[in-house]
């Protein structure tokens, strides 16, 4: 209750000092909004439903490139860290596709993919796979040698090792970049949507921006991000509490 | 009340009339209270089972000194302590500390074994031409310095490592980790820590694909017999280091394999604790005898427990002394009252500070203290 209550004052505090800035520096609408009259834009944008239209695509967006992308990761984390020859082998193209931007990357996987969702769920995807891939070969590289030792013993094989001591004890690890791919994910989407869509909340910061030069808009898609970024970090905070066992 | 369970009884036709002693004479004094796999002051010559009594069963052997009374259940807890775990009853009704019963003791032979494990420095040589035969069913202890190899013996001997030169065999064939035939009580307990006791205890039984409940049903059991019956949904975490040791050898009794390497299983344990486990290995182990093969730094518990010294001395690591120890069994904790016990501790302990590299030797050494 606290916490809560102290994330209630501290946003007050930051609508306060947003709204001081725009009475101080008395600038139009199109370049800083005051909040109220985001709050406004957003309770039309809601009530038109454009909002729900462009926040969904988004959202499923992001929650299917943030599954493949976590799924491949890990399941490529574990490769890596297991063989020697595959991280050898694999590791540089990994980083590398990590080092090109995906801003870069994305009208190229856009037409690749066909231009659908699919190639949307692609490029977040792709994001959400590389701070999930390393973080599970570091987590199981980290597995007590002792423990895998006694596994051994008592003649577990190499599934039963991954999957009985490997994997769970890799889990804290494994959840850090999971965090961090969560947001990626978003990112991923808007930057997918950018490349080329007809919806999503990218595509509404892109009409808001440029066409209509609604800069309330546009802050209503980026509030809209944030919410989505930390409702997402907040689901896979509540998975690790009930996964991790500390 | 915890149900009790038969324990086996075997080759009680091999010559001899029945004997039903009582556990007293295994250690030649009353069994202590604190006895951890079962309360045998209890027992009276001739006890019979009573509602909350334990099970009392008789084995002979053709060794008069191996007949053992085998107490099979923890039948009373302290009033204080909290209940022991209930076993749940279904069609799974076995002898449930004993699923190898059939199972003859298997011999261990080590024949000029070499290890060596590269280092910076070159080659460093951890077993060096070590060759010992360990008779099935008998009670070997192996003794000597920090780094002399007698871990990485027990690692040969479960079949973890396979030697650079020279052959191992256990029953006859070479040992395969996880066979089965061998259990592994390691130094340190190695339990996971995000499974409970129970499901620690559990772990190889879950790996041969016993179903859950028997599982259940036999870990509970094996931890009872280590004394931890009442605490098994705790986590590794909340352990003392005796208890985690304890628990360890629990995972290592589990399937009961006739092998049985223990690795200083005793070590965190407080002395009286130790005592009782002691007893208790050898009640064990003259239950039906198993092949043991224990590591231990005390010379004390070397003579009171080995049938074979094997003194090993470090760099390179190899045996530099074997000691026979034919005392009578039951042997107890007074054993130093035994003119022939002190000779043979002295013994072990001569060779113990040969086996010192010179470089090493303490400041203060101290010859022939108990």
């Amino acid at each position: 209750m606290r916490g809560i209550g102290l994330a209630l004052v501290s946003f007050a505090v930051f609508l306060a000092a947003w709204k001081a800035v725009t009475v101080i520096g008395r600038y139009p609408d199109f370049i800083l909004p005051p909040p109220e009259a985001v709050i406004e834009r957003g309770l039309r944008a809601i009530r038109t439903g454009v909002l729900w239209e462009h926040l969904l695509t988004t959202v499923v967006e992001s929650v299917l490139g943030f599954a493949l992308g976590a799924a491949t990761g890990i399941l490529t984390g574990v490769a890596l860290a297991k063989s020697i020859v595959i991280e050898r082998a694999l590791s540089p193209y990994i980083v590398a596709a990590q080092a090109i931007p995906i801003l870069a990357l994305a009208p190229l996987l856009d037409i690749w993919f066909g231009g659908g969702l699919l190639a949307r769920v692609v490029i977040c995807a792709l994001i959400v796979f590389f701070p999930v891939a390393i973080a599970t070969m570091v987590g199981i590289r980290s597995t007590d040698p002792l423990l895998d030792e006694m596994l051994r013993s008592l003649g577990a094989n190499p599934a039963q090792r991954t999957r009985l001591l490997e994997i769970p004890s890799a889990l804290p690890v494994i959840f850090g970049g999971l965090r961090v791919g969560v947001t990626l994910a978003v990112i991923g989407a808007v930057v997918a949507e950018w490349a080329g869509a007809a919806t999503g909340l990218g595509v509404l910061i892109n009409i808001a921006n440029q066409g209509l030069f609604d800069t309330p808009l546009m802050f209503v898609a980026l509030a809209s991000l944030a919410i989505i970024g930390l409702v997402f970090y907040g689901l896979v905070v509540l998975a690790e509490r009930r996964l991790v066992v500390r | 009340m915890a149900p009790c369970r038969q324990q086996n009884t075997s080759s009680s036709g091999r010559g001899g009339t029945p004997h039903r002693r009582s556990a007293r004479d295994l250690s030649g004094q009353p069994a202590n209270r604190i006895s951890p796999w079962a309360d045998a002051a209890d027992l009276t010559p001739g006890a019979t089972p009573g509602p909350t009594g334990p099970t009392v069963t008789v084995r002979m052997g053709e060794d008069e000194s191996r007949v053992a009374v085998a107490v099979a259940c923890r039948p009373s807890h302290d009033a204080r302590t909290p209940a022991p775990l209930r076993f749940r009853t279904h069609d799974w009704a076995g002898d449930v500390t004993s699923i190898h019963a059939d199972r003859e003791p298997l011999a261990i032979d080590l024949d000029a074994v070499e290890i060596g494990f590269a280092t910076p420095d070159g080659t460093l040589r951890a077993l060096d031409g070590v060759s010992l035969r360990v008779p099935a069913g008998s009670f070997t202890v192996v003794i000597g310095p920090n780094g002399c190899g007698k871990s990485t013996l027990l690692r040969v001997i479960g079949g973890l490592l396979e030697p650079n030169a020279g052959s191992v065999t256990v029953g006859g064939s070479a040992p395969r980790a996880g066979d089965g035939r061998v259990g592994l009580a390691f130094q340190q307990p190695r339990l996971v820590p995000w499974r409970t006791l129970l499901e620690n205890v559990a772990l190889p039984l879950e790996l041969d694909g016993v179903p859950a409940p028997e599982r259940v049903d036999r870990a509970s059991v094996a931890l009872e017999r280590v004394g931890l019956g009442d605490v098994a949904g705790l986590r590794p975490s909340e352990l003392s280091g005796g208890m985690a040791q304890r628990t360890g050898l629990a995972r290592a009794l589990v399937e009961d394999p006739p092998v049985l390497l223990l690795d200083e299983p005793f070590s965190a344990l407080d002395a009286l604790t130790r005592e009782a486990f002691d007893a208790e290995l050898q009640r064990l182990w003259s239950e039906r005898p198993r092949t043991i093969v224990l590591v231990t730094h005390s010379v004390g518990e070397a003579v009171a427990l080995a049938d074979l010294v094997a003194v090993m001395a470090p760099r390179p690591g190899r045996i530099a002394r074997l000691v026979s120890v034919e005392l009578e069994r039951p042997r107890g904790t007074d054993l130093a009252a035994d003119p022939q016990a002190a000779r043979l501790v002295g013994e072990v302990r001569e060779a113990l500070s040969e086996a010192h590299a010179v470089g090493l030797r303490p400041w203060a050494e101290t010859r022939g203290a108990a």
